[in-house]
């Protein structure tokens, strides 16, 4: 494969970087909403990988993990193609939130989309059918936005055999067979036969350098276990799988999280409490089963039926001896 | 003075702690929107305080701390009384945001409002009228919202008089002359007589302990210092005394700071940059003049005219002769 790659505007040939976009949309006064793309085809043969970031315009180190890593990654020590997408969702991004103003539709679960439809829902098709469908494997960065998550790696129930090497490779000790919902872009992938992981770390609407570098080193690890890079992928000798699913509040009021993301907790062990504008407690957060808090909002305010908690529960505890 | 007070439907005898609301209006469900209010009503008489926070509902850490105050401060341990209204502005509270989306106007520039204005305009009619002018003092806490703030007090500087000594009393050693704008609750009590002091820390859109405990801190030393608590205050051996106001973003895309809170920083110094979607340079930031970092954008997310930084002159430096 000596020829050159092209997604969207972006063309690169063996060796080469190029910056180019994919275009969804127009808006009203003619500038575009478009899926920027960073491409960067090795020297060497090898996997076309499609790293996304930003399916949620707020979860910021994966963006800045998919960035930096489209921009420093040395074409010369690549073998396949790197295709980074740090924003899919630019409309999200640019309202600092989950869902953009055009629409609020949650592009995560609205895959595959369609292209007549609505904004978001054209974002979901242009990003499945011009880039991801080109590729040979997906990773997809999240985190949490206004909460924090621990790191975690989706490995989608159901699909297990064509993931279950890649989340371990990633080096993180908790898997996670994902939520019960559907119109993911990783499930979108899946379905199309791609091997697709999700990626989870950081939250807070904030960057913070730490939880960019959870992202860098697990999907150098990935990178490692494809061939795409030298060396081998570093396992954590135990990891441990999940299922879980999400809390919403009953009472508006003011969160206070009190076991945080990582923690393992006992049924009925209080996670966060949520007071009234006088402090009293008029909420108490308790876990539901015995299980380790995955994701808890930070930020204080809580409205009745936000998503506040995803509450992990532990099915299984592996050592890499027993991988199947 | 034994007699009943009544702040709303707050009421407190001597060594009393009473809880209740103002009244404001009634959304179209019926339900009220109001403002609570705390009363701690010490044995012995003194000074009548409103300690406000949540002016803007999205700076957690005055809420938390103007809250844990109201019911950590003990009726037999204070002379006079303190009245807190910990949330003035709930339905931004609700939104998660600086302003409602009931009509988008930022409280502390709607000041003195108007009792048949918007809903935001009769918040601030009713905050003014019935809880601070029944008042001796106003210490209002405030915080950053999408950036982080250093810990300051602003003493507005036309009305040196009438607050300096009750800014010195916060133990700050960062005095803020306040920006050029208008309408803040904190010109409001000024121009009715009161001292007035407004008190910044924290943001980021969480509430860190840390940041609480500075609004705390500074709480407990001005109510030393009035004579409500017993003990001395504490005092900053100098005082930098600093003007600034906003420096806001010409470009969208992604912030970077380079400086961090409370630094000194030079005449065009590179304070951040802006990148766009492909991690290229869009923007650098510099400083106008010499000054410090007052405040810094914590949200990646830039849009247009965007907050980014203040940057305050020292325009003068204040001894304490009794710094502790």
């Amino acid at each position: 494969m000596t020829g050159s790659i092209q997604f969207g505007t972006a063309t690169a040939r063996s060796g080469e970087r190029s910056f180019g976009e994919v275009i969804v949309a127009k808006r009203s006064d003619g500038s575009t909403i478009s899926i920027p793309i960073i491409l960067v085809k090795g020297s060497q043969d090898g996997p076309v990988l499609c790293l996304n970031a930003g399916i949620h315009g707020d979860e910021y180190a994966g963006i800045e993990a998919a960035t930096r890593l489209g921009r420093e990654i040395d074409p010369s020590e690549l073998a396949g193609t790197l295709v980074s997408v740090p924003i899919v969702n630019h409309p999200s991004f640019d309202d600092a939130a989950r869902t953009g103003y055009i629409d609020h539709l949650n592009l995560n679960r609205i895959f595959p989309g369609a292209k007549n439809g609505r904004l978001t829902q054209q974002i979901a098709h242009t990003f499945l059918n011009e880039i991801v469908r080109k590729c040979d494997v997906m990773v997809d960065l999240h985190g949490s936005g206004r909460g924090r998550i621990t790191n975690v790696v989706i490995a989608q129930g159901g699909y297990e055999a064509l993931v279950w090497d890649l989340a371990l490779a990633t080096g993180f000790d908790l898997i996670w067979l994902g939520g019960p919902w559907g119109g993911t872009g990783r499930i979108a992938a899946l379905e199309m036969g791609i091997p697709a992981i999700t990626i989870e770390a950081g939250g807070e609407l904030a960057l913070r350098e730490a939880d960019v570098l959870t992202h860098l080193n697990a999907v150098k690890n990935v990178m490692r276990h494809l061939g795409m890079l030298d060396g081998e992928p570093q396992l954590a000798p135990e990891y441990r799988i999940m299922t879980g699913g999400s809390y919403y509040a009953r009472r508006g009021g003011f969160l206070h999280p009190i076991a945080w993301p990582g923690t393992e907790v006992t049924a009925d062990q209080i996670v966060a409490e949520i007071t009234d504008p006088y402090g009293n407690v008029i909420e108490e957060v308790r876990a539901a089963n015995d299980g380790i808090v995955c994701e808890l909002q930070m930020v204080p305010a809580v409205r009745p039926g936000d998503e506040i908690l995803i509450l992990g529960e532990i099915i299984e505890t592996r050592t890499i001896e027993t991988v199947p | 003075m034994t007699e009943l007070i009544q702040i709303g439907s707050a009421k407190a005898l001597p060594g009393q702690r009473g809880f209740g609301e103002i009244l404001i209006a009634h959304r179209s469900d019926g339900s009220s929107v109001y403002i609570p209010i705390i009363l701690i009503r010490g044995q012995a008489d003194g000074p009548v305080v409103c300690l406000s926070g949540g002016i803007h509902g999205n700076e957690y850490a005055s809420i938390e701390a103007a809250t844990r105050l109201a019911r950590e401060l003990e009726p037999d341990a204070l002379k006079g009384t303190l009245v807190v209204a910990p949330i003035v502005n709930q339905p931004s509270f609700d939104d998660a945001d600086f302003v409602s989306h009931f009509d988008h106007v930022n409280l502390n520039r709607a000041f003195p409002g108007s009792p048949t204005g918007r809903l935001t305009d009769r918040i601030a009619d009713a905050f003014l009228n019935q809880v601070v002018s029944r008042c001796d003092a106003l210490i209002d806490l405030h915080a950053a919202g999408f950036s982080r703030i250093a810990p300051l007090v602003i003493a507005q500087g036309d009305y040196l008089d009438q607050v300096k000594d009750l800014a010195l009393a916060t133990g700050f050693d960062l005095i803020w002359l306040g920006g050029p704008w208008k309408g803040a609750a904190r010109i409001a009590a000024l121009d009715a007589g009161l001292a007035a002091i407004t008190i910044e820390a924290g943001g980021g859109m969480i509430c860190d302990p840390d940041d609480v405990k500075e609004h705390t801190q500074a709480v407990r030393s001005v109510l030393r210092h009035l004579g409500m608590l017993e003990g001395s205050p504490r005092r900053a051996h100098a005082c930098r005394v600093v003007t600034g106001g906003t420096l806001h973003s010409a470009s969208g895309g992604f912030f970077r700071p380079l400086c961090r809170l409370g630094m000194d920083v030079v005449e065009d110094q590179v304070l951040a940059e802006i990148t766009d979607p492909h991690g290229k340079l869009l923007d650098e930031i510099r400083s106008p003049g010499p000054g410090i970092a007052l405040m810094i954008r914590e949200v990646p997310a830039v849009r247009p005219g965007d907050e980014l930084f203040i940057i305050g002159e020292v325009v003068e430096t204040w001894e304490s002769l009794n710094g502790s």
